[in-house]
């Protein structure tokens, strides 16, 4: 093994999205996530009945239910809801107990690495159901974690696979009624709530769904455009990088230097100026050059 | 005489901190910030750790040690991970404005790097606790405010207590975390910044220095 470093410059459009949204039992999470395109519900907690706009789901009591979902059984489907993630990974925690019972303990709680393989079973799974094309929406409940004198609400999930389950969720939205009759979700992270947003999105007011049977298919759309637009800025912004990296190497003198840092604009909100300056500077020093403050320009290093 | 607030994008999470840790005083929190002659050994090793990755994170490559220029070395064989390349390393970014309270701040910082529209941190730490520590620091909300950058992504590596058979430091795992630009940060950030200057006000005098002669721009 080891750390590998990898070229992202290319990154291909994103298709596929894994979307986590936790909030308290009955706010909707379930029936939010049946407005998701085409919907196939995995039913851990055994509460889609519940819903007034249940689509397909099943009922699942055994992670070998699931473990090895073909692409005939997600024929049709362009969404996989797993309701709840807490109860999904109660039932890889039982899986692994049956199948690797050395990774649990004697009071039945898995060891460090029965948590390894918790994480590693989990991951996998999420990872073959992308390259299916399906979106994943995770349904979370939610709990109030102290710290210090501030409450803050996360998702409820068991221990070291919260922290997977943040890093592999491309956005983490909080479900919650700020006033009676209104339910937001919110994308965005705050000091009372966890959030992830990688597109950028306001707080969504929930509607009324029988006005809005697609509501989160939209949603989920909405992220993705947002998302691949942001990808071609960034590719452009790293050919940007890679252009002028090219053309301060050609340069040769203080005046070509000096010439390029005046070109630069003083629009500080712009990231690739701060680039831009570095790249300039480590030209100088290349050229034996250094910074006059008082002039605000490179000169040559008196021998 | 314009006094002027110095602000490091970092010192918003000391309060942070300070609030979540509950056996910490008013002076523990006072004395880290202090200006210290000596950094200590675990930010030592850090700076250690940064010099010896920007060279490796500046190109697409396997890497299983890495040495600083101090000659510290590290073991990344046990690293099962990966981390994007690092387009432009280590630059500072420098901010002045002025709070809604109106007191003139400059807020800086320094970034391990950049790639594109993405800025890059990297961080080593003795004990891993999870991605929330990192969700909920300001740091990553000041630089995405104040500079236009739209991600910030924390290579979280993780080192083991035990030094290697060859003296290495053995560093075991890495966790990328990502974290983006959204509406409220600037209200957020904002509301961080408002708090610190109320407290260096009070606690911090030596954090104002005279500006009456620095252009208010980022030099």
């Amino acid at each position: 093994m080891a750390l590998h470093i990898i070229r992202s410059t290319d990154p291909l459009p994103m298709t596929t999205l894994v979307v986590t949204i936790y909030g308290q039992p009955g706010i909707g999470k379930t029936s939010l996530a049946f407005t998701a395109e085409r919907p196939l519900m995995l039913d851990f907690d055994h509460g889609a009945h519940r819903s007034a706009f249940r689509k397909d789901s099943v009922r699942v009591d055994s992670w070998v239910d699931v473990a090895n979902l073909t692409p005939e059984d997600l024929a049709g489907y362009k969404t996989i809801v797993l309701d709840t993630a807490g109860r999904a990974l109660d039932a890889i925690t039982a899986h692994i107990g049956r199948t690797q019972p050395k990774l649990t303990s004697s009071s039945g709680n898995l060891t460090l690495q029965g948590y390894g393989e918790l994480k590693a079973v989990f991951l996998a799974w999420l990872k073959r159901v992308r390259q299916l094309g399906m979106d994943v929406v995770i349904l979370a409940h939610d709990t109030e974690d102290k710290s210090g004198d501030d409450l803050i609400v996360r998702p409820d999930i068991q221990g070291g696979s919260k922290s997977e389950l943040y890093k592999a969720s491309d956005a983490i939205g909080y479900m919650y009624r700020p006033q009676r009759g209104q339910t937001l979700l919110d994308f965005n992270p705050s000091d009372r709530w966890i959030g992830k947003n990688c597109a950028d999105l306001d707080p969504v007011p929930v509607p009324d769904f029988r006005q809005s049977p697609t509501f989160f298919a939209d949603v989920i759309q909405s992220m993705k455009d947002r998302v691949n637009q942001l990808t071609d800025e960034q590719r452009a912004a790293v050919e940007a990088i890679e252009a002028a990296r090219e053309i301060y190497g050609a340069m040769t003198t203080a005046e070509d230097i000096n010439t390029a840092v005046t070109s630069l604009s003083a629009d500080v909100s712009n990231p690739i100026l701060p680039q831009l300056k570095k790249l300039l500077a480590h030209r100088a020093t290349e050229l034996g050059l250094e910074w006059d403050k008082e002039n605000r320009q490179y000169r040559r290093v008196a021998s | 005489m314009t006094t002027r607030l110095k602000i490091s994008v970092t010192d918003l999470d000391q309060l942070l901190w300070y609030d979540r840790i509950e056996d910490m005083s008013l002076e523990q929190l006072v004395d880290r910030f202090k200006p210290t002659a000596e950094p200590s050994p675990a930010m030592a090793l850090g700076t250690s750790f940064h010099a010896a990755l920007e060279e490796a994170a500046a190109r697409p490559q396997a890497v299983d040690h890495i040495t600083a220029p101090d000659g510290t070395t590290f073991d990344l064989s046990q690293v099962d991970g990966d981390i994007p390349w690092v387009q432009v390393p280590e630059f500072f970014l420098l901010r002045f404005m002025t709070l809604p309270d109106g007191t003139p701040v400059r807020i800086g910082g320094k970034v391990d790097g950049a790639t594109g529209l993405e800025l890059v941190d990297h961080k080593l730490t003795g004990k891993w606790s999870g991605p929330e520590t990192y969700f909920d620091s300001y740091q990553w909300r000041l630089y995405l405010w104040l500079t236009g950058f739209r991600s910030f992504r924390y290579n979280v590596f993780v080192k083991s207590k035990k030094p290697g058979k060859d003296g290495a430091v053995q560093v075991t795992a890495v966790h990328p975390i990502q974290c983006y630009r959204y509406p409220g940060i600037e209200a957020d950030c904002l509301t961080g910044l408002s708090r610190f200057a109320a407290f260096a006000t009070a606690h911090l005098p030596w954090r104002f220095f005279d500006d009456s002669k620095t252009s208010p721009r980022a030099l």
